[in-house]
Formats: C-alpha cells, structure tokens, sequence
C-alpha cells in the first residue's frame, strides 16, 4: 500500500514541475510574438514619430498582443537603442519582457520569486517608405 | 486455496500504478521538449524573415528601381544586411547561413541549434539542428497619377 502516497507524490511533483516549465515556454512564445507585433508597429507607425508616442504605442500593441495569449499581467516595453531615432534606415530594437511566478498552482496562483522572461526583435526602418525624416544612407 | 478474482489481482495493479505514473510523465516531458523545439524553431524562423525583410528593403540598387522600376539586389549589401539582422537578433546558437538572391526574391537561411531540457537531464546531450529559409519579394510601386 505505501506504493499509492509515493506514487501520487512523484505524479504531483512532476506534474508540477512539467506544468511550470510550460509555464516558461509559454511566457516565451507570448513575448517574442508581442515583441515581434510591437516592432511591426514601430516601423511602420505612421505620423507617431516622438519617442513618448512611440513608447506608449509599441506598449499597448504588445499588451494587445500578451493579452491574446492570456497573458494580462503588467509587461515591460523597451525600445532601443536609447537615442534612437525614427528616421530612415535606423535599427529600432523592441524588447518585452514578462515576471512569470516561480511556482504556479492551478486555481491558486502563483508563488515565489518571479523571474523575468523576456524577448527581442529588431528592424530597420524602411528606407523608401513615406512620411519618415532621415536620409536613406543605407541603399545609397 | 482459490481467491476470489478482484483480490487476486490487487498486487499486480499496485505494481502498476507507478510505471503508469512515470510513462505520463514522461509523455508530458516529451511535449515540453517538443515545444522547445517548435519555439526555436518559430524563433529562428522569424529571424530569418525578418533578416530577408531587411535585405529585400534596403539591399537593392535604387538607381535601376528608380529608371527602369526592376528591383536588382546588390549581393554585399543583401549579405550584410541580413548578417547584421541576425546578429541583432541575440539568439543563442543562430547563424546566418546564407543570404541569396533570386530574381526579385531575397532568400535568408539560417542554422540554429536547440537543445532539449528534459531529455538532456536523462543524460543524453540531444539537440536538434533546424535549418529555415525565409523568401520575401521586392517590389517598386509608383505613386499613380493625379486624374
């Protein structure tokens, strides 16, 4: 009989485990598609060329995006580099990043250290588009 | 001495019940691998795309668009192009493969190597090698005429 305690001991455990390695996996597969969104946005915004516009526009699609794959908590939106500029032929990289609890119960939540999983896209601005300053250097 | 049915057979079922457990888990392991490899391969993907998107938009010769309005692709321009995209793309074990032109299409192949988790803990340094290519056409569009 004290084969039942150890058997549903060792199915509990690794359910768990194997439930929060998934977890991991699928905070990954939500933040690359919100960055890779978030930088289609940047690139292609059209008419929202400060920086503060850019910020909060790049936020909310990967929000939108995030919230698609069920994910509502808080994200964090960088775009790089720092002194970027939106002009032709610029390299805008987006980064997302997400907390995912360390140990996430099914109906209870989740417990412990959260730890950030986090996922970056970068493009170029197109250099023929319309309605971006700069010079198109980089198909001279 | 004959036992009935049912308590003959409960030994047997208790013995059963752990393999059973390990085989689930085991299945539940083998999809979660199987996802990190589908993740690193739609990551690599997505490099390469947009790797071949970069090339395709700035690598050609705006001269030849800007005459005759055919897209003609300067070769160094497209492999450093895509070269720079895929660094930029900070994956571990991605390599840009090749950059090629075809006709009016940019073609990035790139390698990544993904290793397994669960697998690897067993003690067995697995990995799967994916190769993807992504294709993206360039086009010239006039602004048309004012009626």
């Amino acid at each position: 009989m004290e084969v039942l305690p150890f058997g549903l001991l060792v199915f509990v455990g690794g359910a768990l485990l194997i439930i929060n390695i998934w977890g991991v996996v699928d905070a990954k597969f939500a933040t690359d598609a919100a960055a890779r969104e978030s930088a289609r946005w940047v690139v292609e915004a059209a008419g929202q060329t400060t920086p503060e516009a850019l910020r909060a526009g790049a936020t909310a699609v990967a929000t939108d995006t995030l919230a698609g794959h069920g994910r509502t908590g808080p994200a964090t939106v960088r775009i790089g580099p720092r002194d970027a500029a939106f002009v032709r032929c610029e390299r805008i990289e987006v980064t997302v990043a997400i907390r995912v609890p360390a140990v996430r119960l099914p109906f209870l939540g989740g417990f412990g250290d959260a730890f950030d999983v986090q996922a970056t896209r970068s493009e170029l601005i197109d250099p023929t588009r319309s309605g971006v300053d700069g010079l198109a250097w980089c198909v001279q | 001495m004959i036992l009935p049915a049912r308590r003959a057979e409960r030994g047997s079922v208790l013995m059963l019940m752990p393999v059973a457990v390990l085989i689930v888990l085991l299945l539940g392991a083998i999809a979660v691998d199987s996802a990190i490899v589908y993740l690193g391969q739609r990551q690599a993907y997505n490099v390469a795309f947009d790797a071949a998107n970069d090339a395709a938009g700035a690598g050609f010769d705006p001269d030849a668009a800007r005459t005759s309005g055919e897209i003609v692709y300067d070769r160094d321009r497209v492999e450093a192009l895509a070269a720079q995209a895929v660094a930029a793309a900070r994956l571990d074990d991605l390599e840009l493969v090749s950059a090629e032109i075809d006709g009016t299409e940019v073609v990035v192949t790139v390698r990544r190597t993904v290793e397994h988790l669960f697998v690897q803990v067993l003690g067995d340094p697995a990995r799967d090698e994916v190769v993807v290519s992504a294709r993206v056409a360039g086009e010239v569009h006039r602004p048309s005429a004012e009626p």
